[in-house]
């Protein structure tokens, strides 16, 4: 009887309370977990025996597939408009380069134009203010094409963002992690959109329909029947022949659910903010009832299996409600908070329970039982998350499901580790838990339930992100307790196909193991429990793929027990020829007084339904799928023919939607480029000149540079003469006060020159010296290793220049000691370049200004020089020139430096491109040699200004 | 048909435990995530995403499988983050050597196999994985031994050519693999035992490791210590009954000796004890609880096994089994208590799960008694009874549901059903009196149809779908039938109730 309670149940305990702490994760392999006796009555005559049976029974019916991969059932009919973002992509942690460290990279060239640009855009306020109006209008600054708002952002940048930059990148970051969070979980795609409702069924053959949403936004419900037959060879075999009925709804479906009463299929259909209802037979055509507007998200819906024409939908909100055709909805149950702890998440569920007039309501916490008679809610738990069912920690309630049609007191709860059979006549305490082990929560699942109670019921699982499928088995409920069969089995992922499919080139590859990974959108299966018995899996992908594999059922009985002696002893007492254990007559011992019949009922119907099985299996047939099964157990094997033409014919529909798609969105991307068009535009050459061939040719060069995107430098514009270095003003030459002040100046030493004019300074100057006098004696007392290092490593090998990062830290040590550093070093060292008086264009002069400079230092103070000096590089005269300044004689000098100074220069070019190393290294050094040195000591100016290299020269000096 | 590679493989399985064999040196393999930690700079200040950050740490920390998790700030579950993000990461990450990840590799692959039920495949693996055990820190050499017994009995168990033998002697090796976890071994060793049958070898174990004793026992040691206690004393209660059977055979032929009787006595005092201990906890105890009543029964404890069985039905402690009442229901029917107990005791199980096969025997006790009351709470029982689908189409359900309520409008009751009605008009015509019901009950049973007519009519009026198909499809087999009830529903319906 359906109603039966177990009558006695397996022994566990009971602790209620918050989840324990998290135990290690083995999984839930080679545990048999608890046991139980069972009397087993053998015969008429013979007395009682009895058998003990665990609650994770190790047999269990096999289940081989046909095919080693999941085969597609249509060919691919939708292809993404966008390519979809990866999850390593969002959760990629490297240094993201900002647009200006791009610019400084790749235009480092003297660009004069840029210049110019902005005198001309900084004139024109008015273009200003209509681009910063225009701006506010338009949503998708790609398709607002105008040049002058390309060329305005390129000027303002930062300032014309609505949000300033450092708040619009942590909302970016903000949400690249709720994007993440969502790749790897959408609550929203729980139940899955897909369903296979069955119609009528033989002995050989099972019509049904399938319910899908199809076309790329997902937002077309189609109702396909398909036919489940033998093939010429007596396989089974699946047939689409049919065409689908369509129809077209506002939104992205994403559940979809149905029930049959009374020989008529009503199907409720959830999209974000809309639910509706269908109804179908298999006579009739699907037909729309009923459509709701949700206020909230919509996180549910399901078909009441009672009542023809009942639902229950959920919200958001926290609101449930009933929905009963023609009568509008009802509210059940309104929870603002979570139902036992608060975990503060907004997805609700409910689901109709063996009562029709109670309604099971859950959340992430939990699930509870609704009962809405008369008018009073009276509610009580079922489920919840802690001890009382052995959860972890962080254990969340994924998916609730009721089991209508295999025992209506049931229910599946998956979590992230476990898939729980709850008892609605027990409540708190599962009947029975697994640890599914799936590496993503389990989002949805099928129950199939044989007509015949004594066979196993199997449960699929399927996931939402890596489409993982799993196979679970179970009986019992009525009256035996509920038992788990073998251990868990995972069906071939969609992905599997790509180790049989023929080669293909590297970027088709690409977008088909894209295709292929994309996420599960729901999960069908189709039971056929008569004549052959079959296991068909379809898995819907959220891209709208369809795919299916199909079980069949392994008979052990002929191949297993023959294999293995009798001599040797079997491992499991319950490898029963059939295979099913429950087709023995059990029952409790401690029961015997009151012996039961409903298990003989079953029994005998058991027999009969085997014995129809081997009278309607020809004996061919039998030894066919025989043979098929020792070629399947010899892996590795590969799929048939007709499953590759499948997959082919998959791929080829794939690829060729692929392909136009791309041609069309080639307007797209066009849109994106960065037009280097009007940078340079024939008319500002004309301008002013006459136009001529000189100018058209310069003009189309230099096109063809900017859209190379190369610097615009000598080698890549040959058409210039190579500037040659404008003559260098040598401030030693003016030696009158106004232009010493005027170097100062320049070098941003303004101030210091009128301290040191005026001799305000003149006591902290003697306090510094002292300062470093001590300081030097220090060092000398202490190890001298990084100088003397420092020196020999100059002369031997010119490459350590690049390394001064060794350098830098000794002085960083050596500052540590002295207390000069701060405010008196500058004076210092101004008060010789009183001495110096350099320019910044005195590079060819350095040298000897240099050696000037020491002389004259070594004059006034001889044990000062272990110091390193920093006021010959050029980086540091850079530091204290005015930004604007710096920022155009960088970009200059960069690109000056960019191409490798040219032996027909001469000697001047050569010293001047090296402004770093001193005559002597430089004859050691080869030109190109030289040129990488000179190179990376930029570089790493450019990367730490405060990084002089310049001292390495003159320490290294010292030592001669 | 076995081959001689696979011999060796489950050889290694089983006799080559726990890590006796110097393997590959876990030294010399490269760490290939050595580069420096990137960052992401916002706002000024470094910042690394703190999901990534979190999952080197759960790396780090992880005992067994490097696994991580979101975190709760944004993610609605925590949920793993596959490792497959960390390939993109220039994360430094010391821990993770090369050879543990091998290890990982080799134990992944495992799972595969056994996910996909090869069993060779994960045989010949396995081997490879006890180099884990050469791991230098104790934690994961101690998740090591856990992994390993737990696969290894999986494998062996399903493994086609493994016999008993090489169960036996792995359960045996894998009982040193950590005193935490010994008496989980001898548990589980000891159900796989009993599974095959094998009820005096599994008491031998569950009696040696009933006795153990190592230092402090955490929680879960004392569960697991409870468990052995109930399942040892419950194969003790099972050697009593096949005892006791015997003897009461014998009690015919002539009397029990004194040493029989003394045996006798010492099994039900073993069984007794143990089963006391093991029912004190809350928990699920159903064998447990049959097998000590059953005990306490045969020695003329009444009111000790009455105890037993009032503490697991009303302790709060204990969870809420319907099975409880259950048997204490059975037990006072069988020491013939009064109805009036009884029906307290069926009361509560008619609160718990009104959809029980006992409430038919709770409907017939009320019925039995003499008060109307009891006669209003039966035809309740009996409603409610149909709200379920499980009951919905039971012939006999429905025919006392006539009875009674014939027996009632009889008495002057009709408000009785309609109270009941009250609470079901809005759905039980669609659930039960639906048009495509009516021709279902029809063609299936006719009388049974007629009889569903007949309640329907009384609930609904004879205007009723169900009352008026049933009614057309009727006349024309059993006329006078028909027309005596039709006449009938006239009489007594709700609505003719309502009018008056």
């Amino acid at each position: 009887m359906d109603s039966a309670f177990p009558y006695s149940l397996f022994p566990s305990f009971y602790d209620p309370g918050p989840p324990d702490r998290n135990p290690l994760d083995l999984g839930g392999w080679g545990k048999y977990e608890h046991v139980q006796p069972f009397s087993v009555e053998a015969g008429e005559q013979q007395e009682a025996e009895l058998k003990w049976s665990a609650l994770k029974s190790l047999t269990q019916e096999s289940w081989e597939p046909l095919e080693p991969v999941a085969v597609p059932l249509l060919p691919a009919k939708t292809v993404c408009k966008f390519r979809p973002v990866s999850l390593e992509e969002l959760t990629y942690t490297g240094r993201i380069m900002t647009a200006g460290e791009r610019d400084e990279m790749t235009m480092g060239a003297l660009n004069f134009t840029e210049q110019g640009k902005a005198r001309q855009t900084a004139i024109s306020v008015n273009h200003l203010r209509t681009f910063t109006e225009r701006v506010k209008q338009r949503e998708c600054p790609l398709s607002s094409g105008s040049k002058r708002a390309r060329l305005l952002n390129l000027l303002l940048r930062e300032s014309v963002f609505d949000i300033p930059p450092n708040l619009l990148a942590e909302n970016i970051h903000e949400e690249m992690k709720i994007q993440r969070n969502k790749l790897l979980f959408d609550h929203s795609a729980t139940g899955g959109a897909l369903v296979y409702c069955p119609f009528s069924k033989g002995v050989h053959f099972e019509e049904g329909c399938l319910i899908y949403p199809g076309s790329e936004s997902m937002n077309s419900l189609n109702f396909r029947k398909i036919k489940l037959g033998l093939d010429d060879d007596k396989m089974p075999k699946l047939s689409m022949k049919f065409k689908p009925v369509k129809f077209k709804l506002n939104g992205r479906i994403h559940q979809i659910d149905y029930s049959t009463v009374e020989e008529e299929a009503y199907v409720g259909v959830r999209s974000d903010y809309h639910c509706g209802v269908w109804k179908l037979s298999q006579e009739v055509n699907p037909s729309a009832l009923q459509v709701v507007q949700m206020a909230n998200m919509a996180t549910c819906i399901n078909v009441s299996p009672h009542v023809p024409g009942e639902l229950v939908i959920a919200s958001e909100c926290g609101a449930a409600y009933l929905w009963i055709l023609d009568k509008g909805l009802q509210k059940i149950r309104k929870e603002t908070d979570n139902l036992y702890f608060n975990a503060q998440l907004p997805w609700r569920w409910c689901d109709f329970t063996a009562h029709p007039r109670v309604y099971m309501y859950a959340d992430r916490t939990g699930l509870d039982l609704t009962d809405v008679r008369a008018g009073e809610t009276c509610n009580q738990t079922l489920f919840k998350i802690g001890a009382a069912a052995d959860c972890q920690r962080g254990e969340r309630v994924i998916l609730p499901k009721h089991l209508r049609d295999v025992n209506p007191y049931h229910y599946l709860i998956t979590t992230q580790n476990s898939a729980y059979i709850v008892d609605e006549r027990f409540p708190t305490v599962p009947v029975l838990k697994w640890v599914h082990m799936m590496e993503s929560p389990p989002m949805f699942a099928q129950v199939a339930c044989g007509t015949v109670r004594n066979r196993t019921n199997k449960i699929v699982l399927g996931s939402q992100r890596a489409q993982e499928v799993l196979l679970l088995q179970y009986s019992g409920g009525m009256q035996l307790p509920c038992q788990s069969f073998g251990p868990p089995q995972k069906l071939s992922s969609i992905y599997d196909m790509m180790q049989h499919l023929p080669v293909r080139l590297p970027h088709q590859h690409e977008v088909v193991a894209e295709r292929l990974h994309s996420a599960g959108a729901g999960l069908a299966t189709l039971y056929h429990c008569r004549g052959k018995k079959t296991l068909s899996v379809f898995q819907l992908s959220a891209v709208g793929d369809l795919f299916y594999q199909m079980l069949v059922r392994k008979n052990s009985s002929a191949n297993g027990q023959s294999v293995s002696g009798a001599s040797r002893a079997r491992v499991g007492s319950n490898h029963e020829p059939n295979n099913s254990i429950l087709s023995k007559e059990v029952q409790s011992i401690n029961h015997s007084t009151e012996p039961r019949l409903e298990g003989a009922e079953d029994l005998a119907q058991g027999e009969g339904e085997r014995l129809e099985v081997n009278s309607s299996l020809s004996g061919v047939d039998e030894q066919r799928v025989q043979s098929f099964i020792k070629q399947s157990t010899n892996k590795p094997s590969t799929p048939s023919c007709a499953a590759l033409a499948m997959c082919r014919r998959w791929i080829n529909s794939f690829l060729k939607k692929q392909k136009k798609f791309q041609s069309g969105s080639d307007m797209l991307h066009k849109h994106s480029v960065f037009s280097t068009k009007r940078l340079f535009s024939c008319k500002r050459f004309k301008k002013g000149k006459e136009s001529n061939d000189a100018y058209k040719e310069v003009w189309d060069k230099m096109k063809a540079v900017m859209e190379k995107k190369e610097v615009l430098c000598h080698s890549t514009f040959p058409i210039l003469d190579s500037v040659s270095v404008p003559d260098l003003v040598d401030p030693s030459m003016w030696r009158d006060e106004l232009s010493e002040r005027l170097t100062a100046a320049w070098e941003g030493k303004w101030s210091e020159w009128w301290a040191e004019k005026l001799g305000v300074n003149r006591d902290k100057k003697i306090q510094a010296l002292r300062a470093k006098r001590r300081r030097e004696k220090l060092a000398r007392a202490g190890q001298r290793s990084g100088l003397s290092g420092s020196f020999t490593s100059s002369v031997s090998n010119l490459s350590d220049f690049s390394d001064f990062s060794g350098w830098s830290r000794s002085s960083v040590v050596d500052s540590e000691h002295g207390d000069y550093l701060s405010g008196t070093e500058s004076n210092v060292l101004s008060n010789k370049s009183t001495e110096v008086k350099q320019s910044i264009g005195t590079v060819t002069e350095e040298s000897r200004q240099e050696r000037e400079v020491q002389s004259n230092v070594s004059v006034v103070e001889q044990s000062r020089t272990p110091m390193p000096e920093p006021i010959l590089s050029q980086e540091i005269r850079l530091v204290g020139i005015p930004k604007e300044r710096k920022r155009i004689l960088q970009n200059y000098l960069a690109a000056l430096e960019d191409h490798p100074p040219q032996p027909s220069e001469g000697d001047d070019g050569i010293s001047w491109s090296l402004p770093l190393a001193s005559s002597t290294q430089m004859s050691f050094a080869e030109p190109s040699q030289m040129a990488s040195t000179c190179e990376m000591s930029w570089l790493s100016s450019s990367q730490s200004q405060l990084g002089p290299s310049q001292p390495k020269k003159k320490r290294a000096r010292m030592g001669f | 048909m076995v081959s001689n590679g696979l011999k060796n493989h489950l050889y290694h399985l089983v006799h080559l435990l726990p890590g006796l064999h110097k393997l590959t040196s876990k030294k010399g393999i490269p760490s290939l995530l050595e580069d420096k930690l990137s960052w992401f700079h916002i706002n000024g200040e470094l910042k690394m995403d703190d999901e990534v950050a979190e999952l080197i740490e759960e790396r780090d920390h992880s005992t067994d499988e490097e696994r991580a998790w979101t975190s709760s700030s944004h993610s609605e579950i925590r949920l793993h983050l596959p490792t497959s993000v960390l390939q993109f990461q220039n994360v430094k990450d010391g821990k993770q050597t090369g050879f543990r990840r091998t290890a990982q590799t080799c134990l992944n692959r495992i799972h595969k196999a056994v996910f996909h039920h090869q069993w060779h495949t994960a045989a010949e693996l396995m081997p490879n994985y006890f180099q884990i055990l050469e791991d230098n820190t104790t934690r994961k050499q101690r998740s090591a031994g856990q992994v390993i017994w737990r696969m290894g009995t999986a494998i062996l168990q399903h493994h086609p050519n493994s016999c008993i033998e090489d169960i036996n002697s792995f359960a045996g090796k894998m009982k040193s693999i950590g005193v935490k976890h010994y008496l989980k071994v001898c548990l589980e060793y000891a159900i796989h035992l009993l599974c095959n049958g094998k009820m005096d070898e599994a008491y031998r174990e569950l009696s040696l490791a009933e006795t153990w004793r190592y230092g402090e026992q955490s929680a879960s040691q004392q569960k697991v210590l409870k468990l052995i206690q109930g399942y040892r004393a419950l194969i003790d209660y099972y050697t009593w009954v096949k005892k006791n059977s015997g003897v009461q055979e014998r009690v015919g032929d002539d009397a029990v000796d004194s040493g029989t009787a003394q045996e006798m006595h010492n099994y039900f005092r073993q069984a007794s004890i143990g089963l006391h201990d093991a029912v004190q906890n809350p928990g699920v105890w159903d064998p447990f609880i049959l097998s000590y009543v059953n005990l306490l029964d045969f020695y003329d404890g009444f009111e000790e096994a009455l105890k037993v069985l009032n503490n697991y039905a009303y302790d709060s402690r204990f969870p809420p089994n319907p099975n409880a009442h259950v048997y204490l229901y059975e037990f006072l029917k069988k020491h013939g208590t009064s109805p009036k107990k009884l029906m307290k005791v069926l009361r509560v199980l008619y609160q718990l799960v009104p959809s029980h096969e006992l409430m038919l025997e709770f409907n017939s006790l009320l019925l039995e008694s003499k008060k109307k009351k009891h006669h209003k709470e039966a035809l309740g029982v009996l409603f409610c009874l149909l709200d379920f689908p499980t009951w919905k189409e039971n012939y006999s359900t429905w025919k006392c549901l006539t009875k009674q309520m014939k027996h009632a409008i009889a008495e002057g009751h009709s408000d009785w059903i309609k109270e009941q009605w009250e609470l079901r008009q809005d759905w039980w015509p669609a659930f039960h009196f639906s048009e495509y019901r009516a021709h279902k009950n029809f063609e299936e049973n006719e009388s049974y149809a007629c009889r569903k007519a007949m309640i329907a009519g009384i609930l609904m009026g004879k205007g009723c779908k169900y009352f008026i198909i049933v009614y057309r499809l009727g006349r024309k087999v059993q006329k006078a039938k028909l027309k005596k009830m039709r006449q009938y529903v006239k009489d007594h319906s709700l609505l003719q109730l309502s009018e008056c």
